[in-house]
């Protein structure tokens, strides 16, 4: 219980970090944008593409626990069109860790299954936002993405 | 002047005989040699021969004492036709002509009807494309005679004779451009004089036996092989494996004529592609489509002087092709060295984002162990490829394919792990490439098994455009461990960790080859999750 509290106090903080890092972006040492479909019938897969790119003159650890197609070192927000966050879904047990470096201007791009976390299944509009932050930023700084808006047609 | 007193000869110009009547079936022409005795000599002497069927011809003759006379005798009856003979001679002072004496004679030749023959044609051979004159050579012909012209494809075209003597006949062909080489048949079919037959009553038409000429069909225009809007044509060039090699292909064919059949010959190992589907997580190899004037190839393994060959036919049956040569360079003589951990640990994963915290069996001595999140220790394997050369202009792709992973109530489906590609080697990352497995351990667990077996697969892919990774080869792998807990499980320090086994790589490192699967491709349907 002590470790579901603690897990919850971590996030707020990090979501209060999160607002803040949107409202005043300083230097940042990556970016992070996303892409994908803009709509899908229901029942489709809803995978995104993501870009992190190292803007600083250093190498940026990218380390990822992958889960089933998904980068757990990635803060999601997906929300529906009432602004309400998407029910997840169980995340699967099991995973595999993999150390990854990313050298200064290069850029890292993965695909990302979101539907397999997030239940996007109902017909209606859904934001979806990223946010990571790097080992090396001693700021901590959680750098957001560019918010993708997927509608799932009735 | 000439002033000359006609002299009746009658009395002394006698015929006294007539003789070699020859009888030419062929031509239907009798000859009647007549010899006459005068008292004088003359210049000019001649005969007529009249034949009741009406065909006549006069002969002059050249002696003192006989001429000779040639009539076409249409008619098959017997008949009687007379000679006249005739003699002149002119001087200053006489004058003097016919001999006034008809002998009759009774013709008892008959008409046969007459077989034509062609003895030759000319020309002796038809070029397709062409309209001429053709010459028919022979004898029997009659001179209402019908040609007959065929050939197997229909593409000779011809009108009845412009002229018809009993030897020669000349008929307007012309040849069509798609005429194939062939043999032309001819015949001509023999009406006799009139065009009733040779008969009086007609007859029977005789056709003549054939004879063959053959057409010259249009040649088919060299191709030429076009890469890049290039023409290479017998011009030897280089890519890379993977690269994307668009053929198509360039002729220019004769008015009328138009390709029928084409296709390629290309040498090596080659697909039509390599195809990634994002949504679905699926890979599926193309095989080319080869049969059209252009095709797409992807060349798979390197090779020297690799044939290209495009070939086509017309609707004429002429072919013709173009060639070339492809030198592919890509990697070769590396391997992928996997270096595995010896066995299974646990872990406490420190909460990072939104990555809970948690205890977990680990292949490797590897957790997360900071926010922002990162990865600390040393991987369960790791795969790095040496060796290689050839391998300039390009970069390292890793697939990674879950074959089986059961733990508890999961048994994984068979399929991609995580994403296509598992990662890239190039300025991106270094040339490692690491997994390790882990499982979360919850406190309500007591024992679990986790079995994992999976094939890491190297491809590489060139810079070039719209290139496709190559495989060059794979390592199977694997673990299989078990973490047991007796009570208060919720502290990682109260769970053991074995293997069961050997972790690690399973066998050797396996070149791809043509030979393989999909010609050496990982290929997939979907991602290895859970059933």
């Amino acid at each position: 219980m002590k470790k579901v509290i603690s897990s919850l106090l971590i996030t707020v903080a990090l979501f209060a970090t999160l607002k803040q890092a949107e409202a005043s972006q300083p230097q940042a040492m990556f970016t992070i944008a996303i892409d994908g479909p803009t709509q899908v019938a229901p029942g489709t897969p809803v995978k995104i593409v993501v870009r992190l790119k190292n803007t600083s003159d250093r190498e940026l650890s990218v380390d990822t626990f992958y889960v089933e197609g998904l980068d757990t070192f990635f803060i999601y927000d997906v929300r529906d069109q009432a602004g309400k966050p998407v029910p997840k879904r169980k995340r699967a047990e099991a995973g595999g860790l993999r150390t990854r470096t990313l050298k200064a201007g290069e850029t890292l791009e993965e695909g990302i299954l979101i539907s397999r976390e997030f239940q996007m299944n109902q017909p209606g509009q859904y934001s979806i936002q990223l946010f990571r932050s790097v080992p090396e930023d001693a700021s901590n700084q959680a750098i957001a993405s560019n918010k993708l808006v997927v509608t799932v047609t009735p | 002047m000439i002033i000359c007193s006609v002299l009746p000869l009658a009395a002394q110009c006698g015929i006294y005989a007539i003789e070699d009547e020859y009888w030419d079936n062929s031509n239907a022409t009798l000859t009647v040699s007549v010899t006459a005795q005068c008292p004088q000599s003359f210049t000019y002497a001649g005969a007529h021969v009249r034949m009741p069927s009406g065909a006549q011809d006069d002969e002059t003759g050249n002696g003192t004492q006989f001429a000779q006379a040639v009539a076409h005798v249409s008619s098959a009856a017997a008949e009687t036709g007379y000679v006249h003979f005739w003699a002149e001679e002119e001087t200053e002072l006489q004058c003097w002509e016919n001999s006034q004496e008809w002998f009759y004679f009774d013709h008892w030749h008959r008409l046969n009807d007459l077989t034509p023959n062609i003895a030759t044609t000319a020309p002796t051979s038809f070029s397709a494309g062409s309209s001429f004159t053709l010459h028919i050579y022979g004898s029997g012909f009659g001179t209402h005679a019908l040609v007959t012209i065929s050939d197997p494809s229909g593409s000779v075209s011809y009108s009845q004779p412009l002229s018809n003597s009993p030897g020669q006949i000349d008929v307007p062909v012309a040849v069509a451009a798609v005429a194939p080489a062939e043999s032309v048949t001819v015949t001509v079919t023999s009406r006799g004089f009139d065009g009733s037959g040779f008969l009086s009553n007609g007859g029977n038409s005789s056709t003549s036996p054939s004879i063959n000429i053959p057409i010259s069909p249009i040649p088919a225009p060299a191709p030429r092989i076009l890469f890049g809007g290039n023409d290479v044509t017998g011009r030897p060039q280089s890519v890379a494996v993977g690269e994307q090699v668009a053929f198509n292909s360039s002729k220019d064919l004769p008015s009328g004529l138009v390709a029928t059949s084409e296709g390629w010959t290309i040498q090596g190992t080659f697909v039509g592609g390599y195809v990634i589907d994002p949504i679905y997580d699926s890979a599926t190899v193309l095989v080319p489509t080869v049969t059209s004037n252009f095709t797409t190839i992807y060349w798979v393994y390197p090779g020297q002087n690799l044939q290209v060959q495009y070939s086509y036919c017309m609707n004429n049956n002429q072919c013709n092709q173009a060639t070339t040569t492809f030198n592919v360079s890509g990697p070769s003589g590396g391997t992928m060295t996997p270096t595995p951990y010896s066995g299974m640990t646990l872990k406490y994963f420190v909460p990072c984002h939104g990555n809970p915290s948690g205890n977990y069996m680990v292949y490797g001595d590897i957790a997360v162990s900071g926010s922002p999140c990162k990865v600390t220790g040393t991987p369960g394997i790791s795969f790095i490829t040496s060796g290689y050369s050839g391998d300039s202009g390009g970069k390292y792709v890793f697939v990674h394919l879950i074959n089986t992973d059961n733990y508890k109530a999961c048994n994984s489906y068979p399929g991609i792990d995580g994403r296509y590609p598992y990662q890239v080697n190039d300025d991106v990352f270094g040339p490692r490439v690491t997994d390790s497995p882990s499982n979360l351990l919850l406190s309500t667990d007591r024992s679990v098994t986790r079995s994992f077996n999976a094939t890491m697969y190297v491809m590489w892919q060139s810079n070039a455009l719209n290139s496709i990774p190559v495989p060059l080869g794979y390592q199977t792998w694997g673990f299989s461990g078990t973490a047991t807990c007796t009570s208060s499980c919720d502290l990682i320090s109260n769970w053991t960790a074995t293997a069961n086994g050997i972790p690690g790589p399973f066998g050797g490192f396996v070149q791809s080859t043509p030979q393989q699967n999909f010609s050496g491709f990982p290929t997939w349907s979907s991602q290895s999750v859970c059933r």
